[in-house]
């Protein structure tokens, strides 16, 4: 495999974890939620995504207990911001801190302290049989495991699901309007309630795949700040299924470019490689808060009972 | 315009015709009514909204529901349409009880809702608006077939719309209509529409109405909330009247005149004779000096089709009209809206102290962008405000305030106040700086001066303390308006000043400006409601895409000749 | 103020009424959480008594744990100030560490390189170079947010992760200290660090820190730019039309937030550690975010919450050593007293709403105290229902 395809094919592998936590967080928002949690479901996704994997032995059931905690999260934030309209920001920060505590707590509780830290198998490839033989693009997308295609194909039939169904015209309708919505009969907490569960469950599954493909374990701080920057995406990528994929490359291929460059020494200090994905971001959202369009009613709760004064 | 409304009527004799039982509101009477709503209950916290109100509206019937605000109008309707749940009583359709606990059951049950500010979704097209909750199905249904139903629809009760285009690009008038479609779509029998008027000119108010006839004479019912009595008069076959929650009486429009309505909203307890142009703002009768029995007679008098009178020449509008004695001279005044594009072109206005000069126009040709430019919250692209001689363009806002510009903004919530703040704090915004001391203010002074405003300009509110957020509008309004006046200012600017008040708080703004401009202030009301700028001005502009194309002496405009210019009809 | 209200007659039954409100959500916040945490202990096969008690008593038990607790307090009042001031005027700084990151870095630096000049000028120099670089790193979240309308949480977010390398390029390649097996600086000179009191030895950082909080509570509450960043916070369209310039009273209060973060960063480096090392920030940032929210944003409430949080802190390591409980789960408590600080918010606006009159205390009875920030720990439907608060986020971009 030559040099530019090796890189390439770890910047699709980088991209996983950046397409779920957006598309996530782009979920969410579509119904007017706006998670701020991200860093910490990313980091109780990848505690309960590594531990369920160790304990049954199996990777996939541990992204689907990832999955499962991240919902849980993810109601309890619907929930009081929906039905006792609590502030979107407060709580999702409050989440951010339990989940932190809780992630560091699992694992204290369930393997203590070692002297050597427990792994789990790496999720193996799945090679595309014919495609996966095209030269440079067969290796890059075709040779690689479940959760990148997941991820693409997912991604696809996010924006298939919001922009081609009336089940994702309601939910979008929801996070612009919520009172033209509930006039039409449209059940806006019921909308509000599951896309927060299932944008929240996106991103711990995001946060499962950290232990699974890169260290096979877990350990505190594994998130290194992809749940910030998949906010950052999530702008980036107008709110859009679509531009959200083309911005996890980007963010993708900073954070291997950094590291690569570390690895390489490439004559100026390493520290300042390693900013890079943090500065470019910050460089980027420069452009990306100009076009970005957000959900008119984003962490915004409502009330169909105010009576607006005047 | 009285032309096209007459080929309406004309239209509308045949289908009549057809539909066989007749358009005497009071034959419907005796029959199962279309709605029966009966000792409805409902309460805010403290406050009752809803104090046992029945109401009945017959099959093919327009029927009016008239109060001032706070009367109930809206909540009533609100909670049937399920938004609001009451707290006790029943409603009826065709006779057969239906419990409606959200408006997905009201449209269930054939009930369709216009609301005062549309609900509508600005970046989907009309058809995705229309269509929006109701296909259950996850999967989209083709919307061809919607868009044909759409097109029919709108050719049917003749309310024109482009099914493709984005709902966020349409104007007012064009919203509305979508609105309807929308109630239509969903096969609603009911037809409720709350202050459906505002905004419109009455060209468009002629049309709305001759669309409500085409669809009550199909057999449907419509239901009209409004505070404007000629209105009710010139669209309703039966009305009701409501009053501090209560139902205060229904009657057909054949048994009831102008006079007795405006009686029975107003109560007893207020004096009509205080300020005739309160009253005469609130029946909608436009023309100053107009007296109130002349709407006596509602028989002869069809909507807005009074004769014709012949067209007063627009006077151009001179620059620098003022010279020596103006207070105010705005100069080729040009500002951008919010999203850069130029929104007020060149105007030139000049206002002697005492004056009080009307803009009138329709919502959106640029009212809030020259009420926040002429008092220095927007930046100004070109051109020059002198105040008493002093160029204030291109200065901080809070050097304007200081100069003696006070603005009483439009959205009263949004620009006026700070909610959650008190009573005290309020009054002190904006003159917090003339008042601090070494760069600290002093609390207890402002706490004193605030229980002294609370009492001068009757703010119903426990004390200095309440979080002025927790007041009703009108209340909100006199806070601000003690505010403006407490400054003593130099030019005064009132952006639709009344809107969503009731008499007594419209009466008592009305003084105030009065009282200002008396004391010399230069006043410039901007309104949506061209009763009230007939009523206050002493000189009046209408206000077209941003530039003032006419202007007026007071008792000189019509209000058709005034409707044509706010369209762009006529120039 | 509530001088005042006393001094009135019948005034006194309200202001204890208010302050019942104010404190009864704080008490039953703790309360619950104690008895989440206190089952969750048990299910792990821990006695919760044994682990409370060495929670609440360890502060106290010794003077060492005095002065612990004190020391404790200073980056965490510091911090919470540094998210509360902003918050005042609805922006959210969540680049506390960062800002203490830059101030520590400029605080060394200046303790290192100018090591010759006497105590009386050096140290208020290292003091100043910490609330610089605070200040400064603060500043471009800041001027990001108003010339580009960007997102303050994500700047001060990102810039934390700048600021970990630069603070592990200036410990590991400008000021080495090659001995100490990790990314740490050589030490400040002697004349650079803060003079102790008592014995065990306290820092006075404890008393400039709280000088802080007492200029920073009555400028808040006095002063014409507490009022304006207040009014920013409550209502930032009605605070422009009357002529508060609020974009600058935005990155005003975002500055100001990165000075107090920068000097508690000067102040760990001239008052604890000596030197800039790897993870100087501790967590401090986190728990100035928790500690700044339980306070609702009240300049006048944080130093308080912030000793009770320490307090728990330095229990919690006593705990994992007394009852083998792990200390982080006094995160998850610090999370659920702020949660259910909202939740009792929302049930004791539900109960007054059911009174019939509202009481004589129903609108002052908002436990919010006068500078408290508008996050919405009011009364539910206080904020977001209205439109009236402009929320942060949607300002990026959208018209």
């Amino acid at each position: 495999m030559s040099e530019v395809t090796n890189f390439l094919a770890l910047v699709v592998t980088a991209m996983v974890p950046y397409i779920f936590a957006a598309q996530g967080t782009m979920l969410s928002g579509r119904a007017g939620i706006f998670n701020v949690s991200q860093e910490g479901m990313l980091t109780i996704g990848a505690a309960v995504g590594f531990l369920v994997s160790l304990k049954v032995g199996s990777n996939g059931v541990g992204l689907l207990a990832a999955g499962a905690v991240g919902a849980l999260f993810g109601l309890v934030l619907a929930a009081v911001t929906t039905y006792l309209r609590l502030d979107q920001f407060v709580v999702g920060l409050a989440l951010f801190f339990l989940a932190l505590g809780a992630a560091s707590l699992l694992y204290r509780v369930v393997i203590g302290v070692t002297m050597s830290q427990p792994l789990i198998p790496l999720l193996s490839k799945w090679r595309i049989p014919l495609l996966a033989d095209i030269p440079v693009l067969g290796p890059v997308l075709f040779d690689q495991d479940p959760m990148v295609y997941l991820a693409l194909v997912g991604s696809a039939a996010l924006w298939w699901f919001l922009f081609r169904t009336d089940a994702g015209m309601r939910l979008r309708s929801v996070g612009e309007n919520p009172k033209a919505a509930d006039s039409l009969g449209i059940d806006v907490a019921a909308t509000r309630i599951w896309a927060g569960v299932a944008g929240s469950a996106l991103m711990a599954i995001a946060g499962a795949y950290l232990p699974m493909v890169y260290t096979g374990t877990y350990t505190d701080g594994m998130a290194a700040g992809r749940g910030w920057l998949a906010i950052a995406l999530t702008f980036f990528g107008g709110w859009r299924p679509q531009f959200i994929v083309a911005g996890a490359a980007f963010f993708a291929g900073m954070e291997v470019l950094a590291l690569r460059a570390q690895v390489a020494g490439i004559g100026i200090p390493h520290q300042f490689v390693a900013m890079l994905p943090f500065v470019a971001t910050l460089l980027v959202m420069v452009f990306a808060f100009r076009w970005a369009r957000v959900p008119a009613y984003l962490g915004r709760n409502y009330d169909r009972e105010s009576r607006l004064i005047g | 315009m009285a032309q096209q409304h007459n080929t309406a009527r004309q239209q509308d004799e045949p289908a009549r015709a057809t539909a066989g039982s007749g358009p005497d509101p009071g034959a419907g009477r005796g029959a199962v009514p279309t709605l029966a709503m009966a000792g409805i209950e409902k309460s805010f916290g403290p406050v009752r909204a809803l104090d046992g109100v029945d109401l009945t509206v017959a099959a093919r019937e327009v029927h009016g529901l008239l109060g001032g605000n706070g009367a109930g109008k809206t909540t009533l309707m609100n909670v049937l349409y399920g938004l609001y749940a009451a707290d006790a009583g029943s409603v009826a359709i065709d006779g057969a009880p239906v419990t409606i606990g959200s408006p997905r059951d009201a449209i269930a049950a054939g009930v369709g809702m216009v609301h005062q500010s549309f609900l509508q979704v600005d970046t989907f097209t009309v058809t995705e608006n229309v269509v929006l909750g109701t296909a259950a199905g996850a999967l989209r249904t083709n919307l061809a077939p919607a868009r044909r139903r759409i097109a029919e629809l709108s050719e049917r009760f003749g309310l024109a719309v482009d099914p493709g285009s984005v709902v966020g690009d349409l104007p007012v008038g064009v919203r509305q209509r979508v609105e309807i479609l929308k109630a239509l779509y969903r096969g609603a029998r009911i037809l409720v529409l709350d202050e459906p008027t505002t905004n419109l000119t009455p060209q468009e108010v002629d049309a709305l109405f001759g669309s409500l006839r085409t669809i009550v004479d199909e057999g449907m019912s419509v239901i009209l909330i409004t505070h404007k009595i000629r209105e009710t008069m010139a669209a309703c076959d039966a009305m009701t009247v409501m009053r501090d929650g209560r139902r205060v009486a229904t009657l057909p429009r054949a048994a009831t005149s102008a006079a007795d309505l405006a009686a029975l909203m107003v109560g007893e307890q207020t004096s009509l004779e205080e300020d005739p142009a309160v009253l005469t703002a609130a029946m909608g009768a436009a023309v100053v000096g107009d007296p109130v029995p002349d709407l006596d007679d509602p028989a002869a008098d069809p909507p807005h089709a009074r004769p014709a009178e012949p067209a007063v020449p627009a006077t151009p509008v001179t620059g620098g009209a003022g010279g020596v004695s103006a207070r105010v001279a705005v100069t080729a005044l040009t500002a951008a809206g919010d999203a850069g594009v130029p929104a007020v072109h060149e105007v030139t206005l000049a206002l002697a102290p005492g004056e009080i000069h009307g803009v009138s126009g329709v919502a959106g040709n640029g009212q809030t962008e020259l009420a926040e430019a002429v008092t220095g919250v927007r930046p100004l692209r070109a051109g020059s405000v002198l105040l008493d001689g002093a160029e204030l363009a291109g200065r901080p806002t809070a050097d304007w305030l200081a100069a003696g510009v006070t603005y009483v903004p439009e959205d009263r919530q949004r620009d006026g106040i700070l909610p959650s703040a008190s009573i005290a704090e309020n009054l002190m915004l904006g003159g917090h700086r003339a008042a601090a001391r070494a760069g600290l203010i002093d609390w207890r002074a402002a706490r004193a001066d605030a229980t002294d405003v609370i009492g001068e300009y009757s703010i119903r509110a426990p004390g200095h303390r309440t979080a002025a957020g927790q007041l009703s509008g009108g209340n909100i309004q006199r806070l601000i308006l003690a505010r403006a006046f407490r400054r003593r200012p130099r030019l005064l600017v009132l952006h639709n000043p009344t809107r969503g008040l009731d008499l007594a708080s419209t009466q008592f703004v009305y003084e105030r400006v009065r009282q200002a401009a008396a004391d010399g202030c230069a006043v410039l009301v901007i309104s949506e409601d061209l009763d009230e700028i007939m009523a206050l001005s002493h000189r009046i502009s209408i206000i077209y895409s941003g530039r003032l194309v006419a202007a007026f002496d007071r008792g000189e405009a019509d209000p058709y000749q005034l409707g044509r210019l706010m369209t762009g009809v006529a120039g | 103020m509530t001088g005042a209200v006393a001094a009135r007659p019948g005034a006194a039954r309200r202001a204890l009424t208010a302050t019942l409100a104010a404190v009864v959500p704080y008490l039953v916040s703790v309360v619950a959480a104690f008895v989440v945490a206190g089952i969750v202990i048990a299910a792990l096969g821990h006695n919760p008594f044994v682990a409370f008690r060495s929670v609440v008593t360890t502060s106290f038990a010794t003077s060492f744990g005095v002065v612990e607790t004190f020391t404790k307090w200073v980056p965490l009042t510091l911090l919470a100030l540094a998210f509360a001031i902003p918050l005042g005027a609805g922006r959210f700084n969540i680049g506390g560490e960062g800002q203490l990151i830059l101030g520590a870095t400029g605080a060394a630096a200046v303790g290192i390189t100018l090591s010759d000049l006497p105590m009386p000028v050096l140290l208020p120099l290292v003091l100043i170079a910490g609330i610089l670089g605070g200040g400064l790193w603060a500043g471009i979240a800041a001027w990001l947010m108003s010339r580009f309308r960007i997102n303050e949480i994500l700047s001060t977010v990102l810039l934390n992760f700048v600021s970990f390398q630069v603070l592990d390029y200036v410990a590991s390649e400008v000021w080495p200290d090659v001995g100490a097996g990790f990314p740490a600086t050589v030490k400040v000179a002697d004349a650079a660090m803060l003079p102790t009191v008592g014995r065990p030895a306290m820092h006075i950082g404890v008393f400039i820190t709280a000088g802080v909080v007492l200029v920073g509570a009555l400028l808040m509450r006095r002063s014409v730019p507490g009022f304006e960043l207040r009014a920013v916070g409550i209502n930032e369209r009605a605070a422009r039309v009357h002529g508060i310039r609020t974009s600058r009273v935005a990155v005003g209060a975002v500055v100001v937030g990165g000075m107090a973060a920068g000097l508690s960063g000067a102040i760990e480096v001239s008052g604890v550690h000596g030197n800039l090392l790897e993870g100087i920030q501790s967590n401090y940032l986190l728990l100035g975010i928790i500690i700044g929210l339980i306070a609702r944003g009240s300049v006048v409430l944080v130093p308080f919450v912030a000793f009770g949080i320490s307090i728990l802190e330095i229990g919690a390591s006593a705990m994992q050593r007394s009852a083998q409980v792990p200390a982080e789960l006094v995160l998850i408590v610090e999370g659920l007293i702020l949660l259910f600080l909202l939740l009792s918010d929302v049930l004791a606006a539900r109960l007054r709403r059911r009174r019939p009159s509202g009481g004589p205390a129903a609108p002052a009875g908002s436990p919010v105290p006068a500078d408290a920030a508008p996050v919405g720990l009011g009364p539910a439907g206080s904020s977001g229902t209205s439109g009236a608060t402009a929320t942060p986020v949607t300002a990026g971009g959208h018209p």
